[in-house]
């Protein structure tokens, strides 16, 4: 998200398609910014699937998926000026700004917590057997689950529950039974390894 | 670096992972803001967060819920653009709370909506990656139904099914009891001979009421917010009708959806 984010971190896209896909979905978020609803409408075919799968993977309640969803459209359409190409790629923003509204909606929604951590860790691990999985989707599983495959248990263990489940630190150490120093740590230090392993640079 | 430098600096991951809580969140932009070094970790952190996102199975959304986001484009005012050189939070550039914000919008609303605009978003609505200019062609009761279908999308009580038409495509029907106000949203349907037309009713204990008539795009696509008030209980029927419609149906529904 910020100036030092280059062209080649594009996330866009599978490693093979990626460039083009990317560079429209930028095309169509500058003329979204210039009120273009058309190419909002063409914006929202190429993402929305994105949007709507990480949000229902961490609100699961289809309903509020799709309020989540409307409201992170709403904000891409209010906000689309402010977006800055040099600063990183539209999918990071957009998918960004997804996973802020959700967890927002997690914390403030006191029954999907409590569902949440009724459901247990182990959930939250992404799942590979959806039949209807691209390619893309396969290639970029497979990036995953191998970078994450070299974490320790502990730091695999907090950062599936803080992305995929949208818990907050405190709630994570307590879901781990480890201090949350330690749990600080580890999101830190696991997340270093995972952008090591998943070759993101600046 | 002093230990809480340090202590400040070992929040990145949770930062980029949205792990921190609101007063933690505060105390470590500070700090970003500050440094260079630390700036650069997260935004490394954030795109890595990204990529756990794209591991994700996509799900696509109900093309009811793009159509409600659409129509409500025309009264969502965008930010205006940031003036040269200002300098905004490196972040989250999306952020659109506080002053700033307030003042954005207060610059929004002090100038008019072009009717150019305003027409487009009327006439403009879509599912499923087609879009749909409806059958009537009056620009002002094109910005009320949008309008009104936008109201029914963001009611408390929204409802909603979808159904398979059996001659093919599919339809579904929104609604809220609030308003009594509801919407017919229909993909694929067939093509009809010139001098017929679609029409909707409510099929209620007393009877099928009008509800008015709608044609279809190319791609047999179609929408409308029905005429009328929505009974507890109606059902939403279409039927096929000579042009302009009947006081009563002549042919059996092609589609019927029970609204609770």
């Amino acid at each position: 998200m910020l100036e030092t984010m280059s062209q080649e971190n594009d996330v866009s896209a599978g490693p093979n398609a990626g460039r083009a896909a990317a560079a429209s979905q930028q095309d169509l978020l500058e003329r979204v910014a210039n009120g273009d609803q058309l190419a909002f409408s063409e914006l929202y075919d190429h993402i929305s699937p994105r949007v709507f799968g990480l949000i229902k993977r961490l609100l699961r309640d289809h309903s509020q998926s799709e309020e989540v969803t409307q409201e992170v459209f709403l904000e891409i359409w209010q906000t689309a000026t402010r977006f800055d190409p040099n600063k990183g790629a539209a999918a990071t923003w957009i998918l960004t700004m997804a996973h802020r509204r959700a967890v927002d909606r997690v914390r403030s929604s006191q029954s999907s917590r409590n569902r949440d951590t009724r459901i247990g860790i182990r959930d939250y691990s992404p799942d590979y057997d959806n039949v209807a999985e691209t390619i893309e989707v396969r290639i970029e599983h497979e990036r995953v689950e191998k970078a994450m495959s070299r974490l320790t248990e502990l730091q695999r263990q907090a950062v599936s529950l803080a992305y995929y489940g949208g818990f907050s630190h405190s709630e994570v150490a307590a879901q781990l039974s480890v201090p949350i120093g330690t749990v600080k740590t580890r999101l830190r230090d696991g997340m270093i390894r995972l952008r090591d392993e998943l070759g993101v640079t600046s | 670096m002093t230990p809480r430098k340090h202590e400040v600096e070992s929040l990145s991951g949770a930062y980029a992972l949205h792990a921190l809580d609101n007063d933690e969140t505060r105390l470590f932009e500070a700090h970003l803001a500050e440094s260079e070094e630390t700036r650069n970790e997260v935004t490394e952190l954030t795109d890595t967060a990204v990529l756990l996102g794209m591991a994700i199975d996509p799900v696509a959304p109900p093309a009811s819920l793009k159509l409600g986001i659409m129509a409500q484009l025309a009264s969502t005012p965008q930010l205006p653009r940031e003036e040269a050189g200002r300098v905004q939070d490196p972040i989250h550039p999306s952020s659109f709370n506080g002053k700033a914000a307030a003042k954005a919008q207060a610059r929004w609303f002090s100038k008019p909506l072009t009717a150019l605009a305003s027409i487009a978003a009327a006439v403009i609505l879509v599912v499923g990656g087609g879009v749909i200019v409806n059958s009537v062609n009056d620009n002002s009761f094109q910005q009320a139904q949008a309008n009104q279908l936008a109201a029914i999308g963001s009611a408390n009580d929204t409802q909603r099914v979808d159904t398979a038409i059996g001659s093919g495509g599919s339809a579904t029907l929104m609604w809220s009891q609030e308003l009594g106000t509801s919407a017919f949203i229909a993909e694929g349907l067939q093509e009809l001979a010139s001098g017929k037309t679609y029409e909707l009713w409510y099929i209620g204990s007393d009877g099928p009421r009008a509800a008015g008539t709608f044609n279809i795009d190319k791609n047999g696509n179609a929408w409308r917010v029905l005429d009328g008030e929505l009974q507890s209980g109606d059902v939403i029927g279409v039927t096929i009708e000579p042009s302009g419609g009947s006081e009563s149906p002549t042919t059996a529904p092609v589609v019927s959806i029970q609204s609770a």
